[in-house]
């Protein structure tokens, strides 16, 4: 366990080290903050639902970009082959380097309370909801990180890498719109893999244990696989 | 050589058959999850969790119920999710968003007019509603209408009435149709047919849509006694005819007034001030007009209260802005009341005004209060609607204007600003 500690210290760190963590949270704030306020400006009536789902899609962009150097830089620097000869584990490497990952994204995520708290001083939005869809943008996270941990394994192209994840990820997001089109019973099994539907319940105020499992699988999944393929680098 | 190949074979397979396994396993687990269907509401009043009464009213459905919700994309979350609910919880209810701009000719099958737009189908019968916010109340009302038995309004004729046969502008022949789906079978009534003048034993509700003629002692003794033992009634008149209605109106002790209302502060768009529109209604009738959009009145008297009324209660179910004239008197105006007991049976509803609800301006407004009204009145209905009042906010976030600037300055400039500076900073420290 302290291994994972140290490594998911050394990566937020090494975020933190760089203008482009810097970059990517003005960024991230300035788009949220734009369709929010458009949101106030137009009238919208469903507020809290569409911010979460707003924030959710703006991770899609956002997330490639935090995780696509995570392995993809180790392995063309060469210090992926150092630390898989190091008595570090494979899963403690997976885990330490997602976690690192995931605070980072954790910080962005508090930094778009501000926009739940206007909608409560406003009477919109009650806190059972709020805690209720961070939840679900928790998860929704912890997927995006996993997804692109695992793509930036493959390659040692951070670009690729990052490519690679923004369409993934775009694709497993708007499978659910995608379904509605299809119909049963594709549409519903399509539906049920997309990654956006499963937030809807959550951003409303309805956590479902189905929705739970489903990021909670897919997170493990992406872990796992990472941990797989990483393995297979000792015996190829 | 054979040796590599041999163990890479082997650790490829072991890696394969342990992905297989993590597969099988995490679909096994979803599958269960799926299954098992566990919930935990935690938004404002329980809003996405169905009542009791819901619940037992649904286990008791056995028609099927179409329920087609017109919104655009990322719209009304909040009662579609509440309406996944209903269609989990029955097989027998089933679910379609539909996006009028995506599916026009569907949208115009249902006479939709606006995004959350919720229709209840069965068959031919069907309930439209306007997602305002409102909940299981409007929902149920909505399924019983579909699904309850079919009850009979009586329109009273002889006394020169507005017709439901009628398909002239001025008649009455959309609303019946409207009635018709809703689950009521429209009848007109002669009360001097023959025999003893009497309203049918299984009248539901009793309409008398602007008498130009008075009632005879006799027709008015059988409307009093039908309403003694308990019927319903809505009266409407017109400016002028009111004299026709009044000695029925009486023991309520209120009557509908000679002139026209004049509202200079709240009427349609384009027409004038005699044409009052009514967007709020009184508190007393949000169960009964949620849901319903705006409506309006064209040329309307009113419905006066008059000194020392009697033991009858008298509720107004719509008014006028207080920028209204009626003659001389300036203020607030009844154009519509609840007349009676209010709970038991008996009640009046009296509108001031009959054209709102001809062919003519016979909108979906309009329409749905007057729908809604007789459902009020309609007891059997009436208690499915009283099963739950969870309702969400629907409302927009106001802001006064300037923290709505400070809001957009900070949101969009400041803070993302100042993020930038401090990334300016760490490059400046690391240069």
């Amino acid at each position: 366990m302290a291994h994972v500690v140290t490594i998911m210290r050394k990566e937020l760190y090494s975020y933190f080290s760089t203008p482009m963590a810097y970059v990517l949270m003005a960024a991230f704030l300035l788009g949220n903050g734009w369709l929010f306020a458009m949101g106030v400006f137009s009238g919208n009536t469903d507020m809290p639902d569409n911010t979460f789902k707003n924030i959710a899609t703006l991770l899609v962009l956002v997330c490639p970009l935090i995780t696509m150097r995570l392995l993809a830089e180790e392995q063309r620097q060469g210090t992926l082959e150092l630390l898989l000869t190091s008595p570090v584990r494979d899963f403690e490497l997976v885990l330490g380097k997602f976690l690192g990952s995931l605070l980072f994204v954790l910080i962005l995520l508090f930094l778009t309370i501000i926009y739940f708290l206007i909608m409560l001083v406003y009477g919109q939005g009650d806190v059972g909801t709020i805690l209720s869809g961070y939840l679900g943008l928790v998860l929704v996270s912890s997927t995006f990180v996993a997804v692109g941990l695992f793509l930036s394994a493959l390659t040692q192209s951070q670009v690729v890498a990052g490519l690679l994840s923004f369409v993934v990820l775009l694709v497993m997001w708007g499978l659910s719109r995608v379904s509605l089109a299809i119909g049963p019973p594709l549409g519903l099994f399509l539906s049920y893999l997309g990654l956006g539907g499963h937030l809807s319940s959550m951003a409303l105020g309805l956590v479902e244990t189905k929705d739970l499992v489903f990021y909670l699988s897919v997170t493990v999944g992406f872990l796992a696989l990472t941990a797989f393929y990483l393995e297979t680098r000792r015996w190829r | 050589m054979r040796g590599r190949t041999g163990r890479l074979f082997r650790q490829g397979a072991n890696t394969g058959i342990s992905v297989a396994a993590l597969v099988g396993l995490l679909i096994l687990v979803n599958a269960v999850a799926a299954g098992l269907n566990l919930k935990m509401d935690v938004s404002s009043g329980h809003y996405y969790t169905l009542s009791a009464a819901t619940k037992g009213y649904l286990k008791g459905l056995r028609t099927p119920v179409k329920i087609y919700a017109f919104y655009g994309p990322g719209q009304g979350g909040p009662a579609r999710m509440l309406l996944t609910q209903y269609r989990e919880f029955s097989p027998f209810v089933s679910l379609r968003v539909v996006d009028p701009a995506r599916d026009p000719s569907l949208a115009q099958q249902f006479g939709v007019q606006q995004d959350g737009t919720i229709v209840f189908a069965n068959g031919k019968r069907r309930d439209t509603l306007l997602d305002m916010g409102s909940g299981q109340n409007a929902f149920n009302a909505a399924l019983a209408t579909v699904t309850g038995p079919v009850r009979y309004a009586y329109f009273l004729a002889g006394h020169g009435e507005k017709s439901p046969a009628d398909g002239t502008s001025g008649g009455l022949s959309q609303l019946a149709a409207a009635l018709n789906n809703d689950g009521f079978r429209v009848r007109t009534l002669a009360l001097l047919g023959g025999g003893a003048p009497g309203i049918p034993a299984d009248c539901a509700v009793l309409v008398v849509a602007d008498p130009t003629t008075g009632l005879l002692p006799a027709e008015r003794g059988a409307i009093t006694a039908y309403l003694r033992r308990g019927g319903e009634a809505i009266f409407t008149s017109e400016p002028g005819n009111g004299t026709f209605l009044n000695p029925l109106l009486l023991p309520y002790g209120v009557r509908l007034s000679n002139g026209a209302v004049a509202d200079f502060g709240e009427n349609l768009k384009g027409a004038d001030p005699a044409t009052p529109e009514v967007t709020q209604y009184p508190s007393f009738s949000l169960n009964l007009t949620s849901g319903v959009p705006a409506t309006y009145y064209p040329t309307s008297a009113a419905v006066e209260k008059l000194p020392g009324s009697g033991s009858y209660s008298v509720e107004p179910l719509v008014q006028t802005s207080a920028n209204s004239v009626l003659g001389k008197k300036k203020g607030t105006f009844t154009l519509a009341a609840v007349l009676g007991n209010l709970t038991g049976g008996g009640n009046v509803v009296v509108f001031a005004d009959t054209d709102f609800l001809t062919n003519a301006y016979n909108n979906l407004g309009n329409q749905q209060l007057f729908l809604r009204t007789v459902r009020w009145l309609d007891h059997s209905k009436q208690d499915l609607a009283a099963m739950s009042q969870t309702s969400v906010a629907s409302a927009p976030l106001i802001m006064p204007v300037a923290a709505m600037q400070t809001m957009f300055y900070v949101l969009v400039l400041f803070l993302p600003l100042g993020m930038l500076a401090a990334g300016g900073i760490v490059w400046w420290q690391r240069r």
